[in-house]
């Protein structure tokens, strides 16, 4: 995002947040300084510290919206799960959520998990006389498995002899295929 | 720098403080963030010692990966767990922080890290099954191990939430996340096992 003069306040603010979440799909947030965040922005280094108290509450501030803005995103805003071939597609979420997983300090464990509770949500509405168990370890399996999946195309598909060139449509059909079968199970239908 | 401990003297120790430093380090941060410096550090050697015993720090890093993989590989040493449990990463959380890293910041081909316990499991999941092709079998045991990966490395992030307003609920879901292991290795349905299905020991698609 580049600097202009012409946007108004408010957008540098939500240019911060976007530098904050670009920069923490692909950094951990301590490596990551307040200049680094005014640059990637493109906005003045001393609108850090306008809008925000520091670095790190800003980073703060980009993770708590991380949640929400999955399920208003890739969830229609809560009305359908999430889609599977565009969460396939973003490598930004996994990057994201492993950084802040690796980093205790940016994680509130009391904290909601606002797409997992909309997930939730859904199987209940779809499957209303399922099992409770049934439906929170299939949310929590999908979930899972969508944030690993860069994990298996980028480490475990050549360990195990496998050649991502060669066999990556093989990989891509067989994993939407588990998916799809953790989501009818709980009567929903995975996108895509 | 372990300046409490005594220097690493002669060729053997010098090389295993290194290969012990980089095992340490690679569970803080990813590859390329650390330098020679910072592992000659780490293992109270002079710097120049990396490349004489190493060439580089690529090599001492690889070496260090390697170790992790192995003695994750050989289990804990009271024999509380083996490599062969389901999602027994999670008793090593150094190794499984070490691959995030890596992995995240795209340098895992280079490292040649490969999963010391995935013959034992592709046997396994070859022996449940009669007539499904060799590709196969590895993309499920993959998928298999990402469930595993994932299920330890955002277990911070996932558990809090699955037991967040019943704490019964962690262990009930903690049996299904077994059950869906063992399907996805056996290639059978994950959505039964969520919902429950047990496969019969060996049994088949």
């Amino acid at each position: 995002m580049s600097a202009s003069t012409a946007d108004p306040p408010l957008s540098s603010r939500d240019a911060l947040i976007e530098a904050a979440v670009n920069l923490m799909s692909r950094r951990s947030p301590s490596t990551i300084s307040g200049r680094d965040l005014a640059t990637e922005a493109g906005v003045n280094y001393g609108l850090v510290h306008y809008y925000f108290e520091s670095a790190r509450d800003l980073m703060s501030e980009a993770r708590r919206l991380h949640g929400p803005w999955i399920v208003e995103n890739l969830m229609g805003g809560g009305t359908r799960p999430v889609d599977s071939e565009s969460a396939l597609e973003d490598r930004r979420i996994f990057g994201f959520i492993a950084h802040v997983a690796l980093e205790d300090e940016y994680l509130d464990p009391s904290e909601h998990r606002p797409a997992m509770d909309a997930l939730l949500e859904l199987a209940r509405e779809a499957d209303p006389d399922g099992d409770p168990v049934h439906h929170r370890a299939t949310v929590a399996a999908v979930t899972l498995l969508l944030l690993g999946w860069p994990i298996f195309v980028e480490h475990n598909a050549r360990g195990l002899g496998l050649d991502p060139d060669v066999d990556g449509e093989a990989i891509r059909s067989r994993f939407l295929g588990v998916l799809r079968s953790l989501y009818s199970s709980v009567g929903l239908e995975a996108q895509g | 720098m372990n300046t409490g401990e005594r220097t690493p003297r002669g060729s053997e120790e010098v090389r295993e403080a290194l290969v012990a430093a980089a095992a340490r380090l690679l569970g803080t941060a990813p590859p390329e963030r650390i330098s020679g410096r910072r592992l000659a550090d780490e293992a109270g050697v002079n710097y120049g010692l990396v490349h004489h015993y190493f060439g580089g720090k690529d090599a001492a890093l690889r070496e260090g990966f390697t170790r992790l993989s192995e003695t994750y590989a050989s289990g804990s040493e009271d024999g509380s767990w083996m490599a062969t449990d389901p999602f027994s990463m999670r008793h090593r959380p150094d190794f499984i922080r070490a691959l995030a890293f890596a992995s995240l910041s795209g340098e895992i081909d280079e490292l040649h890290i490969t999963h010391p316990t995935t013959d034992a499991v592709l046997d396994r999941a070859r022996r449940g099954r009669e007539t499904v092709d060799e590709t196969t079998i590895r993309i499920d045991v993959g998928i298999a191990t990402v469930f595993h990966l994932s299920r330890c490395l955002f277990e911070n992030i996932i558990d809090p939430w699955i037991g967040h307003d019943d704490p019964e609920m962690s262990e009930a879901v903690e049996e299904r996340f077994v059950l869906i292991l063992r399907a996805l290795t056996l290639g059978t349905d994950p959505g039964a096992a969520a919902g429950g299905r047990r496969e019969p020991a060996g049994g088949s698609a």
